[in-house]
């Protein structure tokens, strides 16, 4: 197969941090969350900054008479042209299966592919906190071989159709995830179902599946962004909440968690009765329904265990959190605060002012930090929203020795953001970007079956995406703006550093922030 | 001035399975050689334009390796109309930089690329035309400084930074040594980088940036007479290029085993690297190469997975591959240990693999698996218009190298033609074991 490794970009992409990421350093995908296993866009880490610190020459007069004469048509950005087409945006026609399982149909027939997206809308948030990476142990076990087919012959039977099988547990849901050739698709789900409903759990299988995901958590201990994400989940919810937990665990807890347990987490929370099936591609949907009732049949729904999940308990002060990592050569500096549900009104104002703060590329975080100081490779911002809460950060890999100022003006930007500083063209163009890029985050079947299952997961209308654009457009600069007032608090949100830091930490105490506390980061 | 336009139209032909989806598309050709490809797909209102050139790490002059890469960057730093960047301007009219907007760069080529509302594909043209006709007029000695940095700084970033990335970049190195112009992996050597020049651009911009040297693809949300006009405004009456020659240099050969030691301090785990020569893309025999890769490590059916993660439980992840280019490829296995096992334990493990596949060949069930899945990798290509990988890369890559943005249907017969046969004369003529690059990454022990 063709990897093309050898690619040069202008602007690279990075693993978002938290996410999943192989030894080698390329991202997998963000939480299911997020759009588990789809192709989802992924924040563009641009290229590395102009050395600030360099001295630059004179600039010089280009020396030799230009290619081409100049032509005034071109003098200025073209006006658009007509094009009737407006996005529209799917609604799924939803059904149910006899289990109860909730079923979204999304029919497109221009590619001959179908995805469907099973997702168990418990994750992480069902694991106490003494067996934290249970759920992400259990999604990679599935995948191991069922009572009908052993972990060889599941691997054989899912390539032999040339199918794609996914899964991973996030926050607050579970995906497995099919993406197959339409004509195959009889067998995929067939190979779906028996994933979802009747895994083996093998002893080899599982200790195999405990091996690899040792050998991922020992490879995240290289990757600052990773270290960063998990110090920010312990700030926003707390060490005593199953969200404020490393991800994936830790090795110890691994180490020990027991093949029946794994087990008893599938049996007890992967039920038709709190799940919902989307299906997105080329399809029709009776036949779909069809397909699902056969494949599914034996899934039968039981009653669930009583979930007490604690409040997010939120640092909510501001220190600097540090986690000392000597042989980097950069580090990760976060900000991070608590914000609300995706259901909350106040979530599409606020995430089209993020596009002001941070959302974007030449958003002003970006700007400032990469363009103008050159003190990173890109530094941005976004809101992460889920079913019962959700929190905001900002976060970049900084050149080490410029750590201590990259914060400082982490710090300007976010406290000038915070005071409702936003003129009405930063708002149309955030505004813009917001409504014009949804398009292409619903272009292929693998994110049209995720962002429904995700509307499920987030409490969301089926209608969401198709009245957002309106929704955008209604809003004004004064709404926008009283959002931004009423979430974002920098005076009492943490800082999160994970670097080489060293004697630099008498500057970071000099910086205003609060004290700078040693991370108590689990083993 | 107003040229004239050479028009021809071809439709995307040829015998294809009944589910294989097709693209329609015409091809025409501007007075001035710039190749155009128009490719309707109104599923979206967005439109991708995607211009390749012809040129990459293949055609660097001695001592200016990274020299194409740079150039890219130079590209997205304004030209005459477009300021102060291309990526304010797509910011502006709803795009997003990063996988709707980017550059790319590899040995053979370099892209451009965008995806805009369709409403904005004057505004895409525009920019794709100054970027052309009108760089050399805005560039000068602080821009270059800016982007060697940048560059500089990617290369720490995406490499010197990155677990393994050191021990990648020695393949390239000892597969194509100097004076070969794929030595420096395309990202080059920093000191090389640094003493990039402007005249060093100007040169490189006069020499490969003509229109006749580029192809412009154009997919989505757009009607074709109109675009046709709109692309023969903004680029008709750019000068055409000097001819370039597709640069033809032999493939280097290994002629012996070369064993390397890394330590590398951000890895974890060790790591085994073998590396042979390989074929040039297209060649007859590159189709069986990429289904010998498939078999060898892609996947957990693939034999290298079954032996040394599931039966031996030695390594965690392990993957083969068939790179292929322009001047020539190279076929790459790597193994990345589990914690507390060596390169010393899968080394053999490795070998067993490759011997039994050289001695015994491989199962039609093995070829059949390998190829539907490298066929429906192609097809799904076909859902993305464009960014990384989409159809308009899909297009812009077969009438870049091929002449023809119409050769899906041949690429997919030529994989559904393979044999186990020969596959296994692939892997008895390119996995031999007295010419080779073995590479041992080590874990470096200090303060972490």
């Amino acid at each position: 197969m063709k990897i093309l490794p050898i690619v040069a970009g202008a602007l690279v992409f990075a693993a978002c941090s938290g996410s999943q990421t192989r030894p080698d350093g390329v991202p997998l995908g963000s939480q299911p969350d997020a759009g588990v296993a789809a192709p989802v866009v992924k924040e563009p880490t641009p290229a590395p900054p102009a050395s600030a610190a360099s001295r630059a020459p004179e600039p010089q007069k280009p020396s030799e008479p230009p290619l081409m004469p100049d032509q005034p048509f071109r003098n200025g950005r073209p006006e658009p042209v007509q094009r009737a087409a407006k996005f529209d945006a799917p609604v799924p026609i939803e059904r149910k299966l006899k289990n109860g399982a909730r079923v979204l149909i999304v029919p497109n027939h221009s590619v001959p592919l179908v995805a469907v997206e099973v997702r168990l809308l418990h994750g992480v948030d069902a694991v106490p906190i003494a067996k934290a990476g249970l759920a992400e142990l259990v999604a990679d076990a599935v995948l191991e071989g069922t009572r009908k087919r052993s972990a060889e012959q599941l691997a054989r039977d899912i390539e032999d159709i040339a199918a794609h099988l996914t899964s991973s547990a996030g926050n607050e849901s579970t995906a497995v995830h099919l993406n197959c050739l339409s004509e195959r698709l009889p067998k995929g789900l067939d190979i779906l179902a028996d994933v979802v409903t009747q895994p083996a759990f093998r002893p080899a299988d599982v200790e195999r599946v405990r091996t690899l995901r040792l050998a991922r958590l020992l490879q995240k201990q290289a990757n600052i962004g990773q270290l960063a994400a998990d110090e920010a989940r312990r700030l926003m919810y707390g060490a005593d909440h199953p969200l404020g937990q490393p991800d994936s665990g830790t090795p110890a807890i691994v180490q020990k968690i027991q093949r029946r347990e794994i087990a008893a987490q599938h049996k007890a929370w992967w039920v038709p009765n709190d799940s919902v099936i989307a299906v997105a591609g080329d399809v029709d949907p009776d036949e779909a329904m069809k397909l699902l009732e056969r494949a599914f049949a034996s899934w039968r729904p039981r009653p669930m265990p009583e979930l007490e999940l604690p409040p997010p308990r939120p640092a909510g002060k501001r220190f600097i959190s540090l986690v000392e990592k000597p042989s980097a050569t950069q580090s990760q500096v976060w900000v991070v605060g608590p914000l609300f549900p995706a259901r909350d009104p106040d979530a599409v104002p606020l995430e089209i002012a993020n596009n002001v703060l941070g959302g974007v590329f030449t958003s002003r975080l970006n700007l400032n930090l990469r363009e103008k100081h050159g003190y990173s490779y890109g530094v941005f911002s976004a809101l992460q929203l889920g079913r019962l809460s959700g929190n905001f950060r900002a976060q970049g890999g900084i050149i080490a020795k410029s750590t201590v100022p990259a914060a400082a003006e982490y710090e300007k930007e976010i406290a000038a953001f915070a005071s409702g500083d936003m003129t009405e063209d930063e708002l149309r163009r955030a505004r813009d970007t917001y409504i014009r890029t949804l398009p292409s985050q619903l272009e292929t079947s693998d994110a049209v079956a995720s962002a429904m299952a995700n509307l499920v997961v987030l409490g969301r209308p089926l209608d969401y995406y198709k009245t957002l654009p309106d929704r955008a457009q209604a809003l004004t600069r004064e709404q926008v703006v009283d959002v931004v007032k009423k979430w974002v608090k920098p005076e009492s949100w943490p800082v999160v550093i994970v670097g080489p830091v060293g004697d630099a930490r008498a500057e970071l105490e000099k910086l205003g922030f609060g004290p700078v506390e040693k991370a108590a980061v689990p083993p | 001035m107003q040229r004239t336009l050479l028009a021809f139209v071809i439709l995307a032909a040829g015998a294809a399975r009944a589910a294989d989806p097709e693209i329609q598309f015409e091809k025409h050709v501007l007075g001035n050689g710039l190749t155009v490809i128009l490719s309707e797909d109104h599923r979206l209102p967005q439109v991708a334009v995607d211009i390749w050139y012809h040129v990459g790490a293949a055609n660097e002059l001695a001592g200016r390796s990274g020299f194409a890469h740079l150039f890219e960057h130079m590209g997205f730093s304004g030209s005459r109309h477009v300021q102060p960047s291309s990526w304010k301007i797509f910011e502006d009219i709803g795009s997003r930089a990063g996988a709707m907007v980017n550059g790319t760069t590899n040995f053979d080529r370099t892209n451009f690329f965008e995806v805009v509302p369709g409403a904005e594909l004057p505004t895409a043209l525009w920019v794709e035309a100054d970027r052309l006709g009108y760089l050399l007029d805005t560039l000068d000695e602080v821009k270059l400084k800016v982007q060697r940095d940048v560059v500089s700084n990617e290369k720490r970033q995406s490499y010197e930074n990155r677990p393994y990335g050191m021990a990648d970049l020695k393949i390239c190195d000892v597969v194509f040594p100097k004076p070969h112009p794929y030595y420096g992996c395309v990202i080059g050597d920093i000191a090389e980088i640094q003493a990039a020049s402007v005249d060093d651009v100007r040169n490189f911009f006069r020499k490969y940036y003509g229109p006749n040297n580029a192809i412009l693809a154009i997919v989505g949300d757009f009607d074709t007479p109109q675009a046709l006009e709109l692309v023969k405004k903004y680029f008709a009456d750019i000068p055409r290029g000097p001819d370039t020659q597709v640069t033809d240099i032999a493939q280097p050969q290994l002629s012996s085993v070369v064993k390397e030691r890394f330590e590398d301090k951000l890895a974890e785990l060790p790591r085994y690297v073998l590396v042979w020569n390989g074929v040039k893309q297209y060649a007859p025999e590159e189709a069986a190469g990429d289904v010998l890769a498939y078999i060898l490590g892609s996947g957990k059916t693939s034999r290298l997975y079954r032996s040394l993660v599931v039966d031996k439980k030695i390594a965690s992840s392990v993957s083969a591959d068939d790179n292929t280019f322009a001047l020539g490829g190279w076929i790459e296995i790597t193994a990345t240990a589990t914690k507390d096992h060596t390169v010393a334990e899968m080394q053999p493990s490795v070998q067993a693999v490759i011997d039994d596949v050289r001695r015994r060949g491989v199962t039609a069930a093995e070829v059949e698996r390998a190829k539907a899945n490298i066929v429906a990798t192609k097809v799904r290509s076909f859902e993305r218009i464009g960014g990384f990988g989409g159809k308009a890369d899909l297009l812009a890559n077969y009438q870049t190298y091929l002449g023809d943005p119409g050769w899906f249907p041949k690429d997919l017969a030529r994989y559904r033609a393979v044999t186990p046969d020969e596959v296994k004369a692939f892997a008895e003529k390119h996995l031999v074991d007295d010419r080779r690059l073995e590479l041992d990454v080590a874990p470096a022990r200090s303060a972490k």
